[in-house]
C-alpha cells in the first residue's frame, strides 16, 4: 500500500494565514468572530455575527487567473501557493499529469450567484451578465481555478458536500495517491462568508442569533448555553504526496494520513445521528489499522448546535470513552464550512508538532456525554489524531492523521 | 449632455486601466488588444458590458468581433455616442411644452 504524507500546508482564516501563528492564537484564546454589519441589510436575518478572513493578498494571483475567481477561489489560491512553497515543491512538475487537485466548496460563490440573479431577474435580460459570472458560480470553481492557477494537468475533483467537503477532499485525495492515480494532490476546501451562507443556517434554525454586543463569546461548542452555528470563511489546502516520492526529493514531511472513513446517516437531511458518526470514525480507524486506544486527541466537528454537538459527544464517547482529550476549534474560527476540515487538519498537525491539545473556546459548562474536554491548552505527547466533520445530508467524514513516519524529518 | 471627444476617450481608456489592469501608458490607439494588451475572448465580452454600462449604448456583436486595436474601439464608441447624443437632442426638441 502506498503511504500518503503531508508536505505542505496553507490557510486563509479569520485568525490569520500562517498555520503556526493561527495555532498560537488558538492557544491564546483568540476569536475570529465579529459583528457583521453587512448582515443588517436583511432585516429578518437572525444572525448578526460571523468570522470573516482577517486579510489575504489577491494581487498575488495574476489577473488572467483572478478575473474569474470568486473570493473563495482567491482564498484557495493563496492557501495553495503557501502550501506549495512550504513543501518546496518543484513547480516545473505540476504539469506532469501526476499531480491532481481535490478541493471542494459548499456551492459556487454565493456572491456571484446573487450578482447573476440580481442582474437577470432585475432586467429579464442576460446582456449585462459578465462572461466570468458562471465561472464563479459553478460548483467546481475552487478546484478548477487551482488547476488553472498552478498549471496542474492531472485529475481535478471537487467534492461539494458542505461542512464535510475538505475532510472528504483530503480522504479522496489520499485515495488517489494510494490507488496510484496520482503522486501528488493539492487537497482541501474553501468557502466565502455571505448573507446567503449565514441565511442557510438561519432558515433551518441552526444559526446563532443575537450576541451582537459580544460576538467573541459565540459559538459555544459543547456548552450548556450553545445556541447555533457562527458562519466563517476561508481556505485550507495541503500538499499530499506519496511517501517514497516525498522522501526521494527531500520534501519536508509534516504528517502522515493514516486512514479515512465516511458514512451517511440516511435518516434526516439536517438532524445528525450518533450512529452514522460512529460508523465514519470506526471506518477511519479500521482503514488506519488502529484502535481507539491508539488515538491521543480527537478534533471534533462540534459547531455549537444543540442537537449536533450532543450527537457527536455521544458518538465520540461510545468509541473513545471519556479519557481522550477532545476539542472543537469552531469557537475560535467560526464555521469555515467547506474549509473547516482541512483547516482543522492543519491545526491538528500543529498540535502534534507542538505537543499541545488546544482547548474549546467559549466552553465552561458542558452538558453533553462525558468527554475529556480541556478548558486550557494541554501538554500531551500526541502521536495520532482523529479529526471529524459532519455535513447536511447526514454525511460524516473522519480522518486519522499521525506524526511523520520513522525516518522522515 | 455631450462629452468632448477627449473626455470620451479618457473614459474609455479608464476602463482598460481599472477593469483590465492595463497600464495607462500602454493604452494608445495603435495598441493591439490581443498581442499588446493580452486581452482575450472573455475580456472582450466583459469589455462590451463595461462600455455599454458606462455610456448607455448597445454595441453590435458583429462589429465588436472586428476590433483589433484600442483605436478601433475608440472610433466605434465615438460614433455610437455621437448618434445617441444626436437622437437625444432631436427627442428633446420634440417634447411638448407642459
Amino acid at each position: 500500500m502506498r503511504r500518503v504524507v503531508v508536505t505542505g500546508m496553507g490557510m486563509v482564516t479569520p485568525l490569520g494565514n500562517d498555520p503556526a501563528q493561527v495555532f498560537q492564537e488558538v492557544l491564546d484564546g483568540r476569536s475570529g468572530v465579529v459583528r457583521m454589519h453587512a448582515f443588517d441589510a436583511v432585516g429578518d436575518l437572525g444572525t448578526r455575527i460571523g468570522a470573516p478572513v482577517r486579510a489575504f493578498e489577491p494581487e498575488r494571483i495574476p489577473r488572467k487567473h483572478r478575473r474569474s475567481m470568486s473570493r473563495m477561489a482567491q482564498y484557495a489560491a493563496n492557501a495553495a501557493a503557501d502550501a506549495l512553497k512550504g513543501a518546496a515543491f518543484p513547480m516545473d512538475t505540476l504539469a506532469s499529469g501526476r499531480v491532481a487537485v481535490c478541493a471542494g466548496s459548499t456551492t459556487g460563490s454565493p456572491d456571484a450567484m446573487e450578482e447573476f440573479w440580481r442582474e437577470y431577474i432585475g432586467s429579464n435580460s442576460i446582456r449585462a451578465i459578465p462572461s466570468t459570472s458562471f465561472l464563479r458560480v459553478m460548483s467546481h470553481t475552487v478546484a478548477s481555478h487551482l488547476a488553472l492557477a498552478f498549471g496542474i494537468t492531472g485529475s481535478v475533483v471537487s467534492p461539494s458536500c458542505a461542512c464535510a467537503a475538505s475532510n472528504q477532499a483530503v480522504g479522496l485525495g489520499a485515495d488517489l495517491i494510494r490507488l496510484g492515480r496520482a503522486d501528488v494532490v493539492l487537497a482541501g476546501g474553501a468557502d466565502e462568508l455571505s448573507v446567503l451562507s449565514a441565511a442557510t443556517f438561519d432558515v433551518v434554525r441552526a444559526g446563532c442569533r443575537g450576541h451582537e454586543d459580544a460576538p467573541h463569546t459565540r459559538p459555544a461548542p459543547f456548552d450548556r448555553t450553545r445556541d447555533g452555528v457562527v458562519c466563517g470563511e476561508g481556505a485550507a489546502i495541503v500538499v499530499l504526496e506519496e511517501l517514497e516520492g516525498a522522501r526521494a526529493r527531500g520534501a519536508p514531511i509534516l504528517a502522515e494520513i493514516l486512514g479515512y472513513g465516511e458514512s451517511c446517516d440516511a435518516t434526516h437531511m439536517s438532524s445528525p445521528e450518533a450512529d452514522g458518526m460512529v460508523s465514519a470514525i470506526e471506518r477511519a480507524l479500521a482503514d488506519a489499522k488502529l484502535t481507539p486506544a491508539d488515538i491521543d486527541y480527537v478534533c471534533a466537528h462540534a459547531t455549537g448546535t444543540t442537537v449536533g454537538d450532543a450527537a457527536e459527544a455521544e458518538a465520540t464517547h461510545r468509541i473513545f470513552g471519556g479519557d481522550v482529550p477532545v476539542s472543537s476549534l469552531k469557537g475560535h474560527l467560526g464555521h469555515m464550512l467547506a474549509a473547516c476540515g482541512c483547516a482543522e487538519l492543519i491545526l491538528c498537525i500543529e498540535a502534534m508538532r507542538r505537543g499541545i491539545v488546544p482547548p474549546t473556546l467559549n466552553l465552561s459548562d458542558a452538558d453533553v456525554a462525558p468527554l475529556h474536554l480541556p478548558r486550557v491548552p494541554l501538554e500531551r505527547d500526541i502521536r495520532r489524531v482523529v479529526s471529524n466533520n459532519f455535513a447536511f445530508g447526514g454525511i460524516n467524514a473522519s480522518l486519522v492523521v499521525g506524526r511523520p513516519p520513522a525516518g522522515a524529518d | 449632455m455631450s462629452r468632448t471627444a477627449e473626455s470620451l476617450i479618457a473614459e474609455l481608456d479608464r476602463i482598460f486601466v481599472e477593469q483590465f489592469e492595463v497600464t495607462a501608458d500602454a493604452v494608445v490607439p495603435g495598441a493591439r488588444l490581443r498581442e499588446d494588451l493580452d486581452l482575450d475572448s472573455l475580456d472582450a465580452a466583459d469589455m462590451m458590458i463595461a462600455i455599454e454600462k458606462r455610456f448607455g449604448i448597445r454595441l453590435d456583436d458583429q462589429v465588436a468581433r472586428t476590433f483589433r486595436t484600442v483605436g478601433d474601439i475608440h472610433a466605434y464608441v465615438r460614433t455610437l455616442v455621437a448618434e445617441k447624443d444626436a437622437a437625444s437632442t432631436d427627442d428633446s426638441g420634440d417634447q411638448p411644452a407642459v
